[in-house]
């Protein structure tokens, strides 16, 4: 199973994680990382770094989930980047998170990561455009 | 316009920065003087890629600053200098460079270090530097990001210090 992390500013993070178990029940192999004003970068580099070391000898590899690029969270998964095993993705929200705790069993690293980034694409919609098109076709039905 | 922000924080480019100093004070030109990520190409990489959309980045050592500021490179750009630490902002002073006021953002905790506000924890030798440059003159202020209060630094640290 693949193994994600989800690092943001603030408490975040942990909220996010907390809603997607509301959403999908208890799940393993899921951390949440907060950054606080008194945390630095290499505090961080190294609260990844203890994570990415932890799980069993099998592990297919980890998902580094960050809120954005350019913001402390991504810059410390950064020192990762050449790990074969970790795949890091910015721009987390529930969508990515629940995507990725479905399919973690079933898909290798590189598509899951694949997956993870479309789920959040398309998560973000004109909502009430949406609704309209629907009953618009509904009604010339 | 030139130097518009001076500021220590070591976190560097993040997202204060990003979303909010940088935006508020229409930066054009982001500097990293330090002397280790200057030399590191991971890390050079690293915080160029964290700066958003058209805006100059450059990393120099502390004598490339020294050069490029006295030479007047930034003069037409909006820039903001980003420090890690008093000390390096003390170097580079001490080599002929003009800075009238610094703004202290961030220095992380570490078990050696005193927290002294919620973002800043200083060493025996950041305090020194902070004592020595603002002996020279430079308006020190402690502020996380622009809405904050600014918060007289060298009260604290001297406060501290005795």
């Amino acid at each position: 199973m693949i193994g994600l992390i989800v690092i943001t500013h603030g408490d975040f993070g942990r909220q996010l994680v907390k809603a997607a178990r509301v959403i999908l029940g208890d799940q393993k192999e899921v951390w949440a990382l907060s950054l606080h004003e008194k945390d630095g970068l290499e505090t961080l580099r190294e609260r990844v770094g203890k994570i990415l070391k932890e799980g069993n000898e099998q592990s297919e590899g980890k998902i580094i989930l960050v809120d954005m690029l350019g913001g402390t969270p991504a810059n410390a998964s950064l020192k990762f980047v050449n790990d074969e095993k970790v795949e890091i993705i910015s721009g987390v929200n529930l969508p990515m998170l629940t995507a990725g705790m479905n399919y973690r069993r079933s898909l290798p690293l590189k598509e899951l990561a694949r997956l993870i980034r479309q789920r959040g694409k398309e998560s973000i919609l004109d909502v009430k455009q949406k609704f309209l098109d629907k009953v618009s076709k509904a009604k010339n039905k | 316009m030139g130097m518009v922000l001076v500021r220590i924080d070591d976190r560097l480019i993040h997202g204060q920065v990003v979303e909010n100093w940088m935006k508020l004070l229409k930066i054009n030109h982001v500097i990293i003087v330090n002397d280790i990520v200057a030399s590191d190409q991971m890390q050079k990489a690293l915080f160029s890629m964290a700066v958003p959309g058209p805006t100059k980045t450059s990393i120099l050592t502390i004598a490339q600053a020294k050069e490029a500021i006295l030479n007047g490179q930034f003069e037409g750009d909006r820039a903001m200098l980003l420090f890690v630490s008093p000390q390096d902002v003390l170097n580079l002073i001490n080599k002929g460079v003009r800075i009238k006021e610094v703004n202290v953002g961030g220095m992380h905790y570490s078990p050696e270090k005193k927290q002294i506000l919620k973002a800043i924890s200083v060493s025996k030798e950041d305090i020194q530097a902070f004592q020595e440059l603002d002996r020279l003159g430079v308006h020190l202020e402690a502020r996380m990001v622009p809405d904050d209060e600014k918060i007289d630094i060298m009260e604290i640290i001297n406060r501290e210090a005795k």
